[in-house]
C-alpha cells in the first residue's frame, strides 16, 4: 500500500492507495504510531484509494482509534470505496468510526469540535 | 475450472491471492462472476489464509498452506488446508466493535453461503459461494 501523509494544523491526513491487509499493515501502523508517539492524536484517513481491506486492516484502524481516544483524539475516515463500505456495513464499524464523503468534510468536523 | 497449489505460511502471497479470483474469472469461458462474487470470494480466501498463517501456524513461515479453488457455473468452492491446531468455529454474532481481532471468521461466514470446518484428519476450511 502506498501512503502519503500530510498535515493540516494538528490533523494528520493519511492518503492511502491500494490494499490495507495483513501484508501491508506494517507500514501503515509504523507511520501512524510514530506520529502518535510524537503527539498526533487527530487523523483523517482518505480511503478513496483503498480498494481492499481485510480484518487485519480493520484491526489496525481500531487499534489506532483506541490509542488516540485515550488522549482525547479521534480518527475520521473519508471517501470509502464501495467494497470497503460493504465491509464496514457487515462489521458495523460505522458505529465506531465517523465516516465522511470527503477528507474536507472530515477535517471540517475536527475543526468544529 | 480448478486450481490446486500450496504456499508457504507467510503474508507475502496475499497480493497474489487478492488477484486470483479475478484471474480465474477472466480466464474461464464457462463462468462470469459478478463483482459481489469476486469481492466476497477474494476476501474469504484472504481471511482463510490469514487464519492459517496467524492462528493455525502461529506465523511459522516454514509451514505449508494447501489451497484448492474450483469455479463452475453453479459455485465457487475454496478449500484451505493447514497443519496447525484446530479451532472451534466461532458464533456468527458480530464481534464487539472495539475488538481489534476476531473478525476474519465472521467475515467468511457473512460472505460465503456455506462454510464447513473439518478437523478430523487435518484441518480443512471449506467455503462455498453459490452463483
Amino acid at each position: 500500500m502506498k501512503l502519503e501523509v500530510s498535515t493540516k494544523g494538528d490533523i494528520a491526513i493519511f492518503r492511502c492507495q491500494g490494499s490495507l491487509d495483513s501484508d501491508s499493515i506494517a507500514s501503515f501502523k509504523k507511520t501512524a504510531y510514530d506520529m502518535f508517539e510524537k503527539g498526533t492524536v487527530k487523523y483523517v484517513i482518505d480511503a478513496s484509494g483503498i480498494d481492499f481491506v481485510d480484518s487485519m486492516g480493520l484491526g489496525v484502524l481500531i487499534s489506532l482509534l483506541r490509542k488516540v481516544k485515550q488522549e482525547n483524539g479521534d480518527i475520521k475516515i473519508a471517501s470509502l470505496t464501495p467494497d470497503v463500505q460493504t465491509i464496514f456495513e457487515i462489521t458495523r464499524l460505522y458505529r465506531l468510526f465517523d465516516v465522511y464523503d470527503s477528507p474536507r468534510e472530515a477535517i471540517a468536523k475536527f475543526k468544529e469540535s | 475450472m480448478q486450481l490446486k497449489f500450496s504456499i508457504k505460511s507467510t503474508t507475502h502471497y496475499i497480493p497474489f491471492l487478492r488477484r486470483l479470483v479475478e484471474v480465474f474469472d477472466k480466464t474461464s469461458s464457462e463462468v462470469v462472476l459478478d463483482h459481489k462474487a469476486k469481492m466476497s470470494c477474494t476476501l474469504a480466501l484472504v481471511e482463510a489464509v490469514n487464519n492459517a498463517i496467524f492462528h493455525a501456524h502461529k506465523k511459522k513461515a516454514e509451514e505449508w498452506i494447501d489451497i484448492f479453488i474450483q469455479i463452475n457455473k453453479s459455485k465457487v468452492y475454496i478449500e484451505i488446508h493447514d497443519n496447525g491446531e484446530g479451532f472451534k468455529m466461532p458464533e456468527t454474532d458480530v464481534p464487539p466493535l472495539e475488538h481489534t481481532h476476531g473478525r476474519g471468521l465472521f467475515l467468511i461466514n457473512s460472505l460465503m453461503n456455506k462454510v464447513v470446518y473439518d478437523s478430523n484428519k487435518s484441518n480443512v476450511l471449506k467455503m462455498t459461494y453459490f452463483l
